[in-house]
């Protein structure tokens, strides 16, 4: 019998002492980020695990499709035209150092763009304009010959699958925590043979993430934070798995919805919300100063009871994201610094913003 | 020599002692298992999808640390079915040599009631074991309207005729009014001439030509809600492991109303 225990903690020790981390700089065999994963089966087979859990083959270009796929399941890499939906996936081909090259068809019209590289493709007549992502049209879709389109919505897969255009979900059933937000271009990196250049920006980002620990560690008054907002039929936040509330946590302040956990802009009810909301110090809105965040009064004009919560008193502070916020996926580290000098202005002086706006009590005279 | 050796292993494994280690040893790896599954299920998530075998080859290997309390349950549960098995079997042929000698009829079902309880719960183990290694998993499907689909690896189409969406319907959850909870989704399944209509909802799945398809989630989750497209997202399986799985269960059913029913009887009759 003690041979039996002894042999079960032996081979306990050995996986535990064993194990190393996924996060090399050489290609991994496999490698989970998040929801999201890549199995390296061998150099004419990757197969990929997507958003909503469909394994999907990418293969070199020329090689002989696998079994068991179904020809809109299959990607040849490296990908040459691509369709995105999200900013956040245009951002990421802009860090693969592939989006001037690969991007043709985006779902936001050329005047709703602010990356220079989204404009210029406008201009030259190789970015199209497919139509709104609710309402997309699938004729200036084909006409753009797309070999993967990147999306969040899965309504768009049985369309796509029958006209043979290989898709990946890019949006997930859980929020995305700090390590798979900064990891998301190791995933699309194999799509492009990028996987250096995906490597190159974890890295910074993760320095930076260093910098940002070293600068606010041991902060005794720790800084209230939430982020969401009320609508008119439902109040939404950034649940406590986001990489929000990690980032929050990370700088020695408490995220108030930490207890909340699913996905992003994850529903709650209106009580809690105001709860929170007696506790906060810093608030974070979704809306931008275009969808009506100009001031605090502002927003407690669209919501009245959005006024009771504290950070739209004179005590606390209320920041909207800028309307490039959303696009600007591949300056993560800058992104990351600004919310740590937003929650420690001390720390952080003479921090110049560029991401959010802290909202004003009233809009400024004349607006 | 090699008769010694079974002689020796089959007494080693009909070992009260061995349960008893065994079943602390789990006791103790599925604490460690709590502990390392905070904020780690996504690791186990794909499981279900990918079967076991190709899961201990891909995520397990890659998250050693948050997975070896899972490694080290596949050897343990083994070895309690072993034992479980050896135990149950040494006492049945103990109990069949001497069953008219010695024990009354109802002391003889409540034992029986007991043996087959162990062995369903063999039974119940084994059969997990079989959906998780020999299961054929599709997993996330996504269905809209007028866009019939064929089942991979069959010649069976599947279409979705319409979604009957199921609001929220009482009043006390106040953030749940006006969500859909619930939707009856009917499908429409041709194979060649046969035509098959069947309604696939949450918790309802249908089981049709071997394969059973499991609603996922379904859009729009609300009238008027941010995304309006209209589809169900299903996983279709292929599981062998279904059947022993629910042998099982009746078997451990079975055994323990009539552990039941004869523990009470037993009572009675020492009572009076």
């Amino acid at each position: 019998m003690k041979y039996l225990v002894s042999t079960i903690l032996l081979l306990l020790s050995i996986s535990l002492c064993g194990c190393k981390t996924g996060d090399s700089a050489e290609k991994v065999p496999f490698l989970q980020i998040g929801e999201f994963a890549i199995n390296r089966v061998s150099d004419e087979l990757t197969i990929v695990r997507d958003g909503a859990g469909r394994s999907l083959a990418l293969i070199p270009r020329g090689a002989k499709a696998p079994k068991g796929f179904a020809p809109h399941m299959i990607i040849r890499v490296p990908v040459q035209r691509v369709v995105a939906y999200g900013g956040f996936d245009v951002a990421a081909l802009r860090v693969l150092g592939v989006l001037d090259d690969t991007l043709v068809g985006v779902t936001k019209a050329k005047e709703k763009w602010f990356v220079d590289d989204v404009k210029r493709g406008f201009d030259d007549g190789r970015i199209a304009f497919i139509g709104d992502a609710t309402a997309i049209n699938y004729e200036l879709l084909k006409q753009q010959h797309p070999e993967l389109v990147l999306t969040w919505d899965p309504s768009v897969i049985p369309m796509l699958s029958t006209l043979n255009i290989p898709c990946i979900i890019t949006s997930t059933p859980v929020a995305m925590c700090l390590n798979a937000r900064m990891s998301y271009v190791k995933f699309l990196a194999p799509f492009f043979n990028r996987e250096q250049q995906a490597e190159d920006f974890f890295q910074k980002v993760s320095n930076s993430l260093k910098d940002i620990r070293r600068t606010t560690e041991g902060q005794w008054d720790k800084t209230k934070v939430m982020w969401g907002d009320m609508y008119e039929k439902r109040v939404l936040v950034e649940p406590g798995n986001a990489w929000i509330g990690e980032l929050v946590g990370l700088v020695d302040s408490d995220y108030l919805f930490e207890d909340v956990y699913g996905t992003s802009c994850i529903e709650i009810s209106m009580e809690r919300f105001l709860y929170s909301g007696t506790q906060a110090n810093i608030y974070f809105t979704y809306r931008t100063p275009k969808s009506g965040a100009t001031s605090k009064a502002a927003l407690a004009r669209l919501h009245p009871l959005l006024a009771k919560i504290k950070p739209l008193s004179p005590e606390g502070k209320v920041y909207a994201p800028l309307p490039h916020y959303g696009q600007s996926g591949d300056k993560l580290d800058e992104i990351f610094t600004e919310i740590a000098a937003i929650i420690h202005p001390k720390l952080y002086p003479n921090y110049q913003l560029k991401y959010f706006q802290e909202l004003p009590e009233v809009d400024p005279k004349g607006k | 020599m090699p008769i010694q050796l079974v002689v020796r292993t089959y007494q080693f494994f009909c070992s009260i002692k061995l349960t008893v280690t065994l079943l602390l040893l789990l006791v103790a790896d599925l604490s460690l298992g709590y502990i390392c599954l905070q904020g780690k299920v996504s690791l186990f998530q794909p499981m279900n999808e990918v079967g076991l075998s190709q899961w201990l080859l891909t995520y397990a290997r890659s998250q050693p640390l948050d997975s070896a309390w899972f490694l080290l349950l596949l050897p343990l549960l083994s070895l309690l079915g072993i034992n479980t098995l050896c135990c149950t079997g040494e006492k049945l042929y103990h109990l069949v040599r001497s069953q008219h000698t010695r024990l009354p009829a109802n002391r003889l079902w409540l034992t029986l009631s007991i043996h087959l309880m162990h062995l369903a719960m063999v039974l119940l183990l084994a059969g997990y074991l079989t959906s998780y290694t020999l299961s054929t998993i599709y997993p996330s499907i996504t269905l809209t309207p007028g866009l019939p689909l064929t089942v991979p690896g069959s010649s069976l189409q599947v279409e979705l005729l319409e979604m009957q969406m199921i609001p929220y319907s009482r009043n006390r959850l106040i953030p749940f009014l006006g969500r859909n909870i619930d939707v009856n989704a009917h499908l429409l399944f041709k194979d060649g001439k046969e035509q098959v209509h069947a309604t696939l909802a949450m918790n309802r799945p249908v089981h049709i030509h071997g394969f059973s398809f499991f609603l996922q989630r379904f859009n729009p989750t609300r009238a008027g809600g941010m995304s309006p497209s209209q589809y169900i997202i299903f996983d279709i399986r292929r599981d062998p492991g279904v059947l022993p799985t629910f042998i099982a269960m009746g078997a451990f059913l079975t055994g323990l109303f009539g552990y039941l029913f004869f523990r009470h009887r037993t009572r009675k009759r020492l009572e009076l």
